[in-house]
């Protein structure tokens, strides 16, 4: 503003005359003292002024974009250099810092809120992100730096225990009350790369299933299924058959989905294919760089499984996506419709265990080792699958299972032994001789984490252990 | 006489009932409203912004305004808090990975002074999907047990999918909102 006043005087045609006269010169030095002075009690003035009534609604706004903005600014440098100094004080007094900040934070949102009637929308929108990117960080460093407190229900359970029941349960019950509550985790895939995951939902009872913490793998997904978690995933492919529920996503890059459900949510994602047959309009938030297309998946019985999901039919809602992050009538700049020359074709995943087995005899010699030892973990999920059923199939049902079981698992010797080149004068027999060991160890590892989650599903449909 | 004390007039004649749903989205909410009131709940897009529904339950009249829970919008949330008698707060029990959001949020709005005097139900959602917490087990990880004593609360299993628990739930919201504002009838 001084300097606004400095170039508007100095503009003048007359000032340059005054400048030469020394009684003036002098005079003009003290207006401008004068007004840079009056600048500064004003804008002290009104910062007292807000943090003394920071409640009041009169409070002031200064109707000029570059005033607010400068103040915004100001705000957020001094927030960010609390931020960095809280790493260095002194651990007891993190926690009033902290808050210090926080209220900090809090005046910063005010700011905006109250100016936000004069602002272009462009701004407000920037400095909203600002905010809460400043919040978020804070948040990351309380956690960082305040220890958590560990949830846990001591004290109720040990009061009342004691008068309702017996000692003799009360010792019992003791070690769960030890381990707190665990929320147990659902079937699902997790923690893998680079790999083919697949799972056949058909005639297992599945509720939801989780898929998190993927990179670079493909995922198929056969028969339905009443709910589907998605989060954190890189660089995959996810094709899945109808959800009869909702899909909820969260956190992907540079993923296709091809998905068919009641309901699909999508949080925080970038740079992503989504080809979609939905019932309702999909919603994005947080997210850019996303594309739709219609569903365009195929495989042996998905038409009967669609219709009984209600999903037959195309609604062409998927190229009606609603973004939470863009209320307004314009195409949201987040998404796009997929075009036509650049969408997947058909895409055919009726990945029966016997083409899979055919395919891999073209794959890349150097991965045929990890391929086969998938191959191999299928085929003991498939071992599983008539396990579990058993007891309600026909006898004649499970005796041809197992032996197209034992067929397969035949087969898949004979195509290693093919594919993989025997290795001799090697000393690492010894496999051979430990795998009788492991085994049984493996299997105990499998179960412990049951036991100490009481409420897991027994026959959760994993792929465990894979070798 | 004042328009305010005319529409307390009304409002004590017509028996009226605000009750407010809120949850993280893809609780069911919309679901769980579009079921009690007998509708199709077979199409059902994201909330953006809100629903009003107005049900007559036994003499009561109830406004039920169902109001979108995406993470963008919850911050709208406190325009709809003033004059709230019941809470409706809806957990998707078979979403176990943000089981801690869902506390969060609840802890958040329990904080606030307008919501201070009203009856909070808790419905645990999805109990028809296999793999779904039991509600004494969403009760634990809520920690509902530390809530302020002076709080009228009940959690309830249900699943809009079925219909199952929706009536027990809102039964006892209308009854123990009733009891505190028409003591007298």
């Amino acid at each position: 503003m001084e300097n606004e006043e400095e170039v508007a005087l100095s503009s003048n045609p007359n000032s340059n005359l005054l400048v030469a006269d020394p009684s003036l010169q002098k005079k003009r030095q003290s207006m401008l003292d004068r007004l840079s002075n009056r600048h500064q009690t004003r804008l002290d003035n009104s910062l007292t002024h807000r943090s003394a009534e920071s409640d009041s609604s009169s409070s002031p706004s200064f109707e000029s974009t570059s005033t607010f903005l400068s103040r915004f600014s100001n705000s957020k440098s001094s927030i960010e250099s609390q931020l960095a100094q809280c790493q260095l004080c002194d651990p007891t007094q993190v926690k009033s810092h902290l808050d210090q900040i926080s209220s900090s934070i809090f005046d910063l949102e005010k700011l905006v809120a109250e100016n936000s009637y004069f602002l272009p929308s462009y701004e407000v929108r920037s400095s909203l992100k600002t905010t809460s990117d400043l919040r978020q960080s804070l948040e990351f460093l309380s956690a960082e730096l305040l220890p958590k407190k560990k949830f846990s229900f001591r004290n109720k359970p040990t009061r009342k225990d004691p008068i309702a029941e017996p000692k003799g349960e009360e010792k019992e019950q003791e070690p769960e009350k030890k381990s707190g509550f665990r929320v147990p985790d659902s079937p699902g895939f997790r923690n893998k790369k680079g790999e083919i995951l697949v799972h056949n939902f058909k005639g297992s009872e599945v509720g939801e299933f989780s898929i998190s913490d993927l990179d670079s793998c493909e995922v198929r997904l056969m028969g339905s299924v009443r709910a589907l978690f998605i989060h954190r995933l890189r660089n995959c492919r996810l094709y899945t058959g109808p959800v009869t529920g909702s899909v909820l996503v969260d956190g992907v890059e540079g993923c296709v989905f091809v998905m068919a459900s009641h309901q699909i949510r999508i949080h925080n994602a970038k740079m992503s294919d989504f080809y979609l047959r939905v019932r309702s309009r999909p919603i994005i938030e947080d997210s850019c760089g996303v594309r739709f297309a219609p569903y365009c998946l195929t495989y042996k019985g998905i038409e009967e499984e669609l219709r009984e999901a209600s999903l037959d039919e195309e609604t062409e809602k998927w190229s009606n996506v609603d973004d939470f992050l863009w209320l307004r009538a314009v195409q949201s700049p987040n998404w796009s419709v997929l075009p036509e020359n650049e969408r997947l074709g058909l895409v055919d995943i009726s990945s029966s265990i016997e083409s899979q087995l055919a395919q891999y005899q073209l794959y890349d010699p150097t991965q045929v080792k990890s391929h086969l030892d998938q191959f191999s973990s299928s085929i003991s999920d498939l071992e599983k699958l008539v396990a579990y059923n058993s007891y309600f199939l026909p006898s004649y049902e499970v005796r041809s299972s197992l032996k197209t079981m034992s067929d397969l698992r035949r087969s898949l010797k004979v195509l290693s032994t093919e594919l993989l080149p025997k290795k001799k004068f090697s000393f690492r027999n010894k496999p051979t001789r430990k795998d009788p060991i492991i085994e049984p160890k493996e299997e105990q590892k499998e179960q412990e984490p049951e036991k100490k989650s009481g409420f897991q599903v027994p026959n959760s449909p994993c792929f465990w252990n894979k070798k | 006489m004042g328009l305010l004390s005319i529409i307390r007039k009304i409002k004590r004649k017509e028996k009226e009932i605000r009750i407010l749903m809120v949850g993280l989205d893809n609780s069911g909410k919309t679901t769980i409203v579009l079921r009690i009131n007998g509708e199709d709940t077979s199409v059902v897009s994201p909330t953006l912004g809100f629903n009003i529904k107005t049900i007559i339950y036994q003499k009561y009249t109830l406004n039920i305004w169902d109001v979108g829970g995406q993470k963008t919008i919850r911050s709208y949330w406190r325009n709809y808090f003033e004059q709230t008698d019941g809470l409706v707060w809806v957990v998707d029990s078979s979403d176990l990975r943000r089981l801690e959001d869902c506390k969060a949020e609840l802890d958040n709005l329990l904080k606030e002074e307008r919501l201070s005097g009203s009856s909070l139900l808790i419905l645990a959602n999805k109990q028809d999907i296999k793999g779904a917490l039991a509600p004494e087990e969403i009760a634990k990880v809520l920690n509902l047990e530390a809530m302020d004593k002076t709080r009228h609360w009940q959690i309830v299993g249900c699943s809009a999918f079925t219909g199952e628990g929706l009536l027990e739930g809102f039964d006892w919201l209308v009854q123990d909102i009733a009891s505190r504002i028409y003591v007298l009838d």
